[in-house]
């Protein structure tokens, strides 16, 4: 017996990929033979993770498990359909497409298919999101509740640790002296960065106007960014308004090491790992109340449920100026990101397995 | 403190004064108000597209082509071919069929149906990314011919007003 994980895309840094990574690790340890595939291997995966299309060979092992990672559309989601093992849906959430539209046509029909492709996985023998949000998502496109369950992703605290400072950047982004906010992820629509430079725009103008806003994240959606730049450059924020990019391990730390404030105004989020790394790094979090983020913050960080852009960033001024708030904030965060270790997580991964009949004994 | 920054901000942290830091933030807002800080609303400004309230159509009507998507997804679905496994129901040979019938499968398609079928898969692939651009470009094409029909509409009643002012 055999355990498979397929993801689409495996690269390093990625937190599905490494969310897969540690799940392997975990089974490895408890002496069940694991492997991994992906649609797309990135070079330094290649080592340890194989083709998706290799994965065929295995179509008929009827004591196998399959795990498949659904977090976008991919033709691999054939594969879970027709293979005739035990079959675990690990659901990292798939964005409503209409939050595409009118951005981009393409990711808009792709997220549009890959939710209405999740009903079809439905009779799978487990499913777990990577929330109760996410599992609610599952339970609502078809899947029996008494099937599904939550499984947080893992946030190995150890690869953080041995992740180097750039002291250049370091120096460069504490240098100034300015109050520093961030943000990391795609930039695409359901992140609403709109409302996070409107914030620190207000921040910016009637609080402080040595401030910095940090957008660490991949941009790929030519209309959006120039929509955002162009809401920058409205906003007189030019030298104040950084897009990074999608940036090496060592630099993300860095950015995070080097704020002040983590800000994000999503509508839509399965769970939101980045809320994780803040918690790690100790950044007071200021978040919309929307889609996963409570949950993922549970009493931790501060939520704004509407906008109030002078509200939002009248709050941010006080967590970033108000030692005992920011202090109790960043305490209780990292009473919540110990909630949410590896080893709750590894327990709860055992328990699934476990409902799939592999550890007989328990 | 006002209604709306107890709305706004909302701390769940038992250890913290909720309603204390909110007051904070309304006299905050209140003394910058005051004294002008602020400027002009940040919702107005910047590009259309990005404004808050703007709409967004969660339906696929514009297409004109109902089922659409999931036809292309069930199409996607169905598009890499497999070899078939084989069972059998009979008692006591049932096994030795299917023993039979996997060692014929795996004679004929190593050398022969493999090919064809990765072939095949190939071409399916290749049909439904084919398919998919199309259908985006149908989309398009709905959206601005949707677009013409009510221009179209609103030139003819003005033309119609036009008409009807001159006749008088």
């Amino acid at each position: 017996m055999k355990v498979h994980q397929i993801v689409y895309g495996a690269m390093a840094g990625d937190a599905i990929t490494t969310h897969m990574l540690e799940i392997d690790a975990r089974l490895r340890a408890w002496g069940l033979e694991s492997d991994m595939f992906a649609h797309y291997v990135a070079p330094e995966m290649a080592d340890r993770v194989r083709p998706d299309r290799e994965y065929a060979a295995f179509f008929h092992e009827p004591d196998d498990l399959l795990i498949y990672h659904y977090g976008l559309y991919a033709l691999s989601v054939r594969y879970f359909q027709v293979t005739q093992g035990r079959r675990l849906l690990i659901y990292h959430n798939i964005t409503p497409a209409h939050y595409f539209r009118g951005w981009d046509r393409k990711q808009e029909l792709l997220c549009d298919v890959g939710r209405r492709t999740l009903s079809s996985l439905s009779d799978c023998d487990l499913a777990l999101g990577d929330s109760d949000f996410n599992r609610r998502e599952l339970v609502a496109a078809g899947v029996p509740a008494e099937r599904t369950g939550v499984l947080p992703i893992f946030l190995p605290q150890e690869n953080l640790e041995a992740i180097s400072t750039d002291h250049n950047l370091l120096d460069r982004l504490r240098g100034t002296g300015a109050v520093n906010f961030l943000t990391v992820g795609r930039v695409v629509p359901n992140k609403a960065l709109q409302d996070v430079i409107r914030i620190f725009g207000v921040y910016h103008r009637a609080i402080n106007s040595r401030s910095r806003l940090y957008v660490v994240g991949s941009r790929y959606l030519p209309a959006y960014d120039a929509a955002l730049d162009a809401l920058v450059a409205d906003l007189g924020l030019d030298e104040a308004v950084v897009f990074a990019g999608r940036v090496s391990d060592v630099a993300l730390k860095t950015y995070y090491q080097a704020a002040d404030l983590y800000l994000v105004a999503s509508h839509h989020e399965g769970f939101c790992v980045p809320l994780l790394e803040s918690m790690y790094f100790g950044v007071p979090i200021l978040a919309r109340k929307a889609a996963a983020i409570p949950e993922t913050l549970g009493e931790a960080g501060v939520l704004f449920a509407d906008l109030g852009y002078e509200q939002v960033a009248e709050m941010a001024h006080l967590l970033v100026t108000d030692d005992a708030l920011r202090d109790q904030v960043i305490f209780k965060q990292k009473e919540r990101l110990h909630e949410l270790r590896p080893e709750q997580t590894e327990a709860e991964l055992r328990r699934a397995l476990s409902r799939l009949g592999l550890f007989s004994s328990e | 403190m006002t209604d709306e920054t107890v709305s706004v901000i909302e701390i769940r942290d038992p250890a913290l004064d909720g309603e204390a830091i909110a007051l904070q933030v309304c006299r905050g807002v209140s003394q910058r108000q005051t004294e002008g800080a602020y400027g002009p609303d940040p919702s107005a400004l910047g590009p259309e597209s990005l404004r808050p309230g703007r709409v967004v159509s969660v339906t696929d009507a514009t297409t004109g082509f109902p089922g659409l998507h999931e036809a292309l997804a069930g199409l996607i679905a169905r598009g890499t071919l497999h070899e078939p496994a084989f069972v059998s129901d009979a008692p006591l040979v049932g096994p030795l069929i299917v023993a039979v019938r996997r060692f014929w499968n795996w004679m004929s398609t190593k050398w022969y149906m493999r090919p064809i079928l990765s072939q095949q898969s190939d071409v399916n692939a290749r049909a439904i990314r084919l398919i998919s651009e199309l259908a985006q470009w149908h989309e398009l094409d709905a959206r601005r011919l949707g677009q013409l029909e009510a221009r179209v509409a609103e030139l003819e009643a003005h033309l119609a007003s036009l008409e009807a002012e001159a006749e008088l």
